[in-house]
């Protein structure tokens, strides 16, 4: 089943996490990081990944790598944050069971 | 008894009996297919002028960054989820929490931490949730009971875990592994 791109991008989820409070900013993976070289050599998909930031609409998921900042608050609640802040910005783009997987790379 | 000088054919490689080995195995064979394609493509590209395989100094940067962080980073170790969905926190997250919170106990310094780990239920190469986490431990000179130190460190990883993470821990293991001078810790 082919389904639509979401019209909220990844670049525009980094800007949304990365002003959360007791975020310190999007660190990502190797895997994340090629993705997003791969989409913009490609030219294809460059909405769907961002360093950090994945949104698979097939899967139904949305993975966020974050460096979180220490003693901000707890790190549950930050994340938990952080997970409704993301599900309300693609609400009107992805169904509401999107999963939104959280990555805490650091605490600094 | 013979002397045979011949050069002996090199024997095919061996394939793994084990399933998931296999599987492995030929990963690793399409893996090292892939990489001698791609040399000889981008050689002959190169041989004929083609800057087209050359990526910009910025993206080969970022690769080298990304693989440094992810070797930093080690593994994804799940966690409980929160109400609004999974997460998971690096090994090095972990310790970092660890080592702070140890840290945060006065005349007590972290050495090192390690982790025991339930059989993870998501990602492939995640680690499941902590279930056992030790932590060696250097104590001041001035301590004058150093089990009642133990302790109070032991409460301190298992508070930081259950306030930080909403993790339970079954066991927490202090060892006290050195004495140290106040003005040297």
């Amino acid at each position: 089943m082919m389904t639509t791109p979401p019209r909220i991008t990844a670049a525009e989820l980094v800007e949304i996490v990365g002003a959360l409070p007791g975020v310190r900013g999007i660190e990502p993976g190797i895997g994340s990081a090629l993705r997003t070289i791969d989409a913009r050599i490609r030219r294809a998909g460059e909405g769907a990944v961002h360093y950090g930031v994945v949104i698979d609409p097939e899967a139904g998921t949305i993975t966020l790598e974050v460096g979180l900042e220490r003693g901000a608050a707890p790190v549950r609640e930050i994340v938990a944050l952080l997970q409704r802040t993301v599900r309300e910005a693609v609400a009107a783009d992805l169904p509401p069971d999107t999963v939104i997987h959280v990555k805490v790379q650091s605490l600094t | 008894m013979t002397d045979d000088t011949r050069t002996p054919t090199p024997e095919p490689p061996e394939t793994p009996d084990d399933p998931e080995e296999t599987l492995s195995h030929e990963a690793t064979l399409r893996y090292q297919e892939m990489i001698r394609s791609a040399r000889r493509e981008w050689t002959q590209q190169e041989e004929r002028g083609d800057a087209s395989v050359q990526l910009s100094s910025r993206a080969m940067d970022l690769i080298k960054a990304s693989v440094r962080a992810e070797v930093r980073h080690g593994r994804q170790v799940e966690m409980p989820p929160t109400a609004e969905g999974p997460y998971s926190l690096s090994e090095l997250a972990l310790r970092t929490l660890i080592r702070e919170t140890v840290d945060a106990v006065p005349g007590v310094r972290a050495l090192r931490s390690r982790v025991d780990h339930a059989e993870p239920r998501g990602e492939r190469l995640s680690r499941g949730r902590p279930v056992r986490i030790a932590c060696r431990i250097t104590a001041s000179r001035r301590s004058r009971d150093l089990p009642a130190l133990a302790e109070t460190v032991r409460g301190a990883v298992l508070e930081a875990c259950e306030r930080e993470l909403d993790l339970p821990l079954p066991a927490v293991d202090i060892h006290i592994e050195d004495l140290h001078d106040d003005d040297t810790a």
